[in-house]
């Protein structure tokens, strides 16, 4: 059974007079505790279709259904934009390309901000935050605030963020991009055993050989288009 | 419930880490703010100031609070104008209702001639102990020369200083006064000067020649009648209660004391009216003035923070927080600042206008056209609370709204178009 539809979605842009699909009529489906990679080179729509699927950008057509725990099927298309963040708030994670860190907010702070959204308490979400940060490698540095941290410190920081609610699905643009291979594979390790554990669905974009060697699962893109899906059998 | 607090509580520790972020974005906010309300506060200061200013000199120039007169009595002052002299006990009501001090008062303009000079002046009869604590006459400040009157009785006279020099007249000297009595025929009599009295207002001291109100009475030929009766209010907020009180009480009585009219100190004299009216005139412009540059400022900074922040919305979208409580962060922020600023400004307010300017402002520069409208060279400012906590809200208000949609756009964004790719 599926996790998550995509069917026929298109996401397009103006470029010049031209009209230019990043996403282009692309069908596939993801299935529960999926461990999926997108690749392709710079360009060919990978954070357009990170973006789609968790609807913080909408198709122009198609549709995105998500079957959510209760087994009712959600069409993300068809939720307003409150409902969406809504959904977002209680079922994803999201580690970006750049720029994902609350400024003004300490690491621990960062990683418990959707706790808190979400009213976990005090105490508890302090301690899934830290438990979180040792996870990722980040003893010590709870109380830095991001302009405090380098850039692969606060990737870390993104990724514990988007463990700590334990989400059905997460998503992470390139997180490997600021870190080390050892770093890099400390973390996917990490996804790993989140993923065995939790039965979290993650899925990537990256460019990286040592994460693609980590997929279940890789869809390659090009120009919009899905060229290649190959599932691994480990 | 629980989650909706934690929800702003989150909020707003952001929006005062953010404070304290943009310091310098901050404290131009917030000194706009204060500049605002301390321009403004000081403007309403001297203009109430000179209100108050503008009124104790109506009162000691001899108009009172209010005044009780014939009608025609307030354009004519003759002795033509007459209402009847209340009795002793009719007196006290009069004071107890309005809660004021009464003051009898015969008056007709009148020539004042001695060997060498004459003048126009207006010819005062008074109770001299009734005038005590009440006009420009308190013979405690006034009498700078000789003596104050002693009674109803006295035949003396006593005039200003400068009338005095304008007469080349002094002590001891006797004037002629020639006038109409109160059957319109022309009278003159002589009268020895037995005080001088100095004030801060020279039209008052060129103005009044004054004397015991029964010698007045017998010179102009009054029948137990007097020109009119002023009231000095204790408490100045009252003075419309006891016009009310005062119209009531006349309409109640018989009538032979018909036409008669009460006034307020506005109506008796427009000129002073006029000018509060354009002081409040200018105020309004210049709170408009203020209001609009302040809301430009404020609005300014927050563009500029909504443009450096749209990442940052997109973050918060992106990790499911609503738009509105991203408004709601944008205004908690704005809030704090204006308020702050709206504090500092009072309090910057209160120390400028209370603790600075105590001593009064001089106006020495624009003394002789300021004077010709019986305003004093020195105004006393008075800072007012209510008046400077209504315009910060006026202004905060007014910058909530105006950010409201700048921010709402912002907030509303998709989340992708601020993230970089
Ligand atoms: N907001 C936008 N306006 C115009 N064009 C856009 C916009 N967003 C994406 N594109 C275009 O859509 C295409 C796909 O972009 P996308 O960011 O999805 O690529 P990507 O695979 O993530 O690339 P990279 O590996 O460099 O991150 C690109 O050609 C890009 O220029
Ligand atoms: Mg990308």
């Amino acid at each position: 059974m599926s996790f998550i539809k995509i069917n026929k979605i298109s996401k397009s842009y103006v470029d010049g007079m031209a009209l230019k699909y990043a996403v282009k009529e692309m069908s596939f489906n993801i299935e529960k505790g999926d461990f999926l990679v997108l690749s392709g080179p710079s360009g060919s729509g990978k954070t357009t279709l990170l973006n789609l699927i968790s609807g913080l950008d909408v198709p122009d057509s198609g549709g995105i259904i998500i079957l959510n725990e209760n087994l009712a099927e959600l069409n993300l298309s068809l939720l307003s934009d409150k409902e969406r963040d809504e959904f977002r708030l209680k079922n994803t994670g999201f580690v970006f390309q750049s720029y994902n860190l609350i400024p003004v907010l300490s690491a621990e702070e960062n990683v418990y901000f959707t706790l808190q959204l979400l009213g976990v308490s005090k105490e508890e979400r302090k301690l899934l935050a830290r438990e979180m940060l040792d996870r990722v490698g980040l003893k010590d540095l709870y109380l830095r605030r991001p302009s405090q941290l380098s850039g692969g410190q606060q990737q870390r920081v993104a990724i514990a963020r988007a463990m700590v609610s334990k989400p059905a699905l997460i998503l992470a643009d390139e997180p490997t991009a600021n870190l080390d291979s050892s770093t890099a594979k400390q973390l996917l390790d990490l996804m790993v055993d989140f993923n065995r554990e939790f039965k979290t669905t993650f899925v990537f974009s990256s460019h990286d050989e040592q994460v693609i060697s980590y997929a279940k699962r890789v869809i390659t893109l090009k120009d919009g288009i899905l060229l290649s899906d190959t599932k691994k059998n480990f | 419930m629980s989650k909706f607090f934690s929800n702003y509580f989150i909020l707003l520790i952001i929006s005062f880490r953010n404070i304290f972020r943009n310091r310098n974005r901050s404290l131009l906010t917030v000194l706009a703010v204060a500049v605002g309300i301390v321009s403004t506060s000081f403007l309403t200061a001297i203009q109430i100031g000179s209100r108050k200013q503008i009124q104790d000199d109506a009162v000691r120039n001899m108009l009172g609070h209010l005044r009780v007169a014939k009608l025609q009595s307030f354009d004519e002052t003759t002795a033509l104008h007459r209402i009847d002299k209340p009795k002793e006990q009719d007196l006290q009501i009069l004071s107890n209702i309005t809660e004021s001090k009464v003051s009898e008062r015969i008056r007709a303009n009148a020539v004042v001639l001695t060997e060498r000079e004459s003048r126009n002046i207006i010819f005062l009869g008074v109770v001299p102990k009734q005038e005590i604590g009440v006009s420009v006459l308190d013979p405690r400040f006034s009498i700078k020369e000789g003596r104050y009157l002693s009674g109803e009785n006295d035949e003396g006279v006593i005039i200003g200083n400068s009338l005095s020099v304008r007469l080349k007249t002094s002590l001891g000297k006797r004037v002629v006064l020639l006038t109409q009595d109160s059957n319109g025929k022309s009278i003159e009599r002589g009268f020895r000067v037995i005080g001088i009295f100095k004030t801060d207002l020279k039209s008052i001291e060129d103005s009044y020649v004054v004397t015991g109100l029964n010698t007045a009475s017998s010179f102009l030929k009054f029948d137990n009648q007097i020109s009119d009766l002023s009231f000095l209010i204790n408490d100045t907020n009252k003075i419309s209660e006891a016009l009310d009180k005062l119209k009531d009480y006349f309409k109640n009585q018989n009538v032979t004391n018909q036409d008669i009219t009460v006034k307020t100190w506005e109506e008796m004299e427009p000129f002073l009216l006029a000018i509060v009216k354009l002081q409040n005139g200018v105020l309004i412009l210049w709170y408009s003035i203020v209001i609009v540059s302040v809301f430009f400022g404020v609005i300014n900074t927050l563009l500029m923070t909504v443009v450096e922040r749209q990442k940052e919305f997109s973050l918060y979208r992106a990790l499911g927080l609503g738009s509105n409580l991203i408004i709601v962060n944008v205004f908690m922020e704005m809030f704090i600042l204006l308020l702050f600023g709206s504090f500092i400004g009072i309090l910057l307010s209160i120390f400028i206008i209370q603790i600075l300017l105590s001593g009064g402002i001089s106006l020495t520069m624009f003394n002789d056209g300021a004077e010709l409208f019986g305003i004093r060279s020195i105004i006393f400012p008075y800072f007012s609370l209510p008046s400077a906590i209504n315009f910060s809200i006026i202004l905060i208000t007014s910058c909530l709204v105006g950010i409201y949609f700048p921010t709402r756009n912002a907030s509303k964004n998709r989340p992708t178009e601020g993230l970089v790719r």
